[in-house]
């Protein structure tokens, strides 16, 4: 009988230990890890909407130092340079190419926060089955939401190194709401950067905005937030100046770690008619409403439910 | 003598009686008593419209003073006091200021005849806003506020 009892002591014991040992949520964090330390290029499919473009990445760490360029190859050419926290954008526009100066996001396949404790709160991990994509073997893993409040997301991740190479974001009724996927990667070995350098049209008018948009201006709430749903914390805010009139107009952006909602707080001016209600576009929602002379409008790729209540959490 | 005199100014004195007075206050440098006997006569009698010294000596007083070119001079201490005085004045003012460019701000977005409804006017410039700040498709943040 003693025996029986300390068999399934050492029994439970070893199962704990080997959970402790393989963490499920130690694949999120290898991928996170891998989006920033290697070095690779490759040609991914972003679809958003029903538009699908391709786009060249390439990226490398350099001194702990982030270096990322990318190209978009279909329809009108634009481009990013990124270093460590500076982000250039290159949109052409006819004959002008207008480079701003842009805050850093996270963007495919960097989808990833640095720390995954925001995402473990609210989604459930499961892992699926092996597939290959970009002629490279994947392991898929799913987040499921524990509330209605934000939307499916599947990865599948590179076995060898955890670079995310595809993914997928799914609504309720499983329908696809935004996808990315690798179709070709590589990794490269040689540290040169000679790369990370714009490619110039001399046919072209270059005209520089080198103000991040809001940038100077000192938040000063006139409002209060309450009711948020669960897991969004305010990451950005941004107050532009409503051109002819001395008033400010507000984004505040807020992230569960991978959906965004963006709540604008924008005075209404003589003439404009306010905006209620609200419509789908696509992948976003968006939710409008009237109040104390605001236009207030929540806009994110967020279930209907999540984009009210950000519309509804503003009282002033 | 006095009497005399005051007699002699109402024409009560004989012919002899005057010159014995004339030679009398000549001797006693009563020229004062003339001069003030006069003037008593002429007030009495509404002869009196004052006297030429009087307005020479006015004229020439006005003269001696300095030329006043800009503004009566304060005292320091008053000075003060009158700048203080005027602080409320200026504070009334701003409010004034302050309220009516409220007011202005106001009307200027604050008259709401209706609404539409949001699928009716897509509001692309907030959209757009979002995608360049919280997307994280790169297609749509490259392509999104180039406009700005």
């Amino acid at each position: 009988m003693i025996y029986k009892l300390l068999f399934i002591c050492y029994l439970f014991s070893s199962i704990s230990i080997s959970y402790g040992d393989n963490d499920p949520w130690l694949i999120i964090d290898n991928a996170s890890k891998a989006t920033r330390i290697l070095n690779y290029k490759g040609i991914f499919h972003s679809q958003h909407n029903k538009e699908i473009k391709s786009i060249e990445i390439t990226h490398a760490t350099n001194n702990d130092q982030e270096f990322i360029k990318m190209n978009v190859l279909d329809g009108s050419p634009g481009a990013v340079l990124s270093q460590g926290k500076t982000i250039y954008v290159y949109n052409t526009i006819e004959n002008n190419v207008i480079i701003q100066k842009r805050k850093q996001q996270r963007l495919f396949p960097a989808i990833f926060p640095n720390n995954i404790d925001a995402i473990k709160n609210f989604y459930r991990l499961s892992i699926g089955k092996s597939e290959r994509i970009a002629g490279r073997l994947s392991q898929s893993v799913v987040l499921t939401p524990i509330d209605s409040l934000r939307y499916s997301y599947y990865f599948w991740l590179d076995k060898k190194t955890s670079l995310p190479l595809k993914m997928v974001v799914l609504d309720q009724a499983k329908n696809i709401i935004e996808q990315a996927s690798f179709t070709q990667i590589n990794m490269i070995k040689d540290k040169n950067l000679d790369w990370f350098k714009p490619e110039v049209d001399p046919s072209k008018n270059y005209i520089f905005n080198d103000k991040v948009v809001g940038q100077g201006i000192i938040k000063k709430p006139f409002w209060t937030i309450k009711k948020i749903p669960s897991g969004y914390k305010e990451v950005d805010f941004i107050s532009k100046r409503i051109p002819g009139l001395n008033i400010l107009s507000h984004q505040l952006v807020f992230s569960d770690g991978l959906s965004y909602v963006s709540l604008f707080i924008k005075p209404i001016t003589r003439g404009q008619k306010p905006k209620v209600g609200h419509v789908n576009l696509g992948i976003n929602n968006i939710c409008a409403r009237y109040h104390n002379g605001y236009q207030i409008m929540a806009v994110g790729s967020v279930p209907l439910i999540t984009c009210n209540n950000f519309s509804e959490s503003i009282k002033f | 003598m006095n009497e005399k005199l005051s007699s002699l100014f109402d024409n009560e004195l004989e012919s002899h009686e005057i010159d014995e007075l004339l030679k009398q206050s000549n001797k006693q440098k009563k020229k004062n008593h003339w001069s003030y006997y006069q003037l008593i006569r002429d007030v009495i009698q509404k002869n009196h419209f004052g006297s030429d010294n009087l307005t020479k000596n006015i004229i020439a007083a006005i003269e001696k003073e300095p030329t006043q070119l800009g503004g009566f001079g304060r005292h320091k201490d008053n000075s003060i006091e009158n700048k203080s005085n005027y602080w409320p004045i200026a504070a009334s003012f701003a409010a004034l200021f302050v309220i009516g460019l409220t007011a202005l701000n106001l009307n200027e977005f604050k008259i709401v005849d209706s609404v539409v409804l949001v699928e009716a006017d897509i509001p692309t410039d907030l959209i757009n806003d979002h995608y360049a700040s919280a997307s994280s498709n790169v297609n749509f943040f490259i392509q999104a506020s180039y406009n700005k």
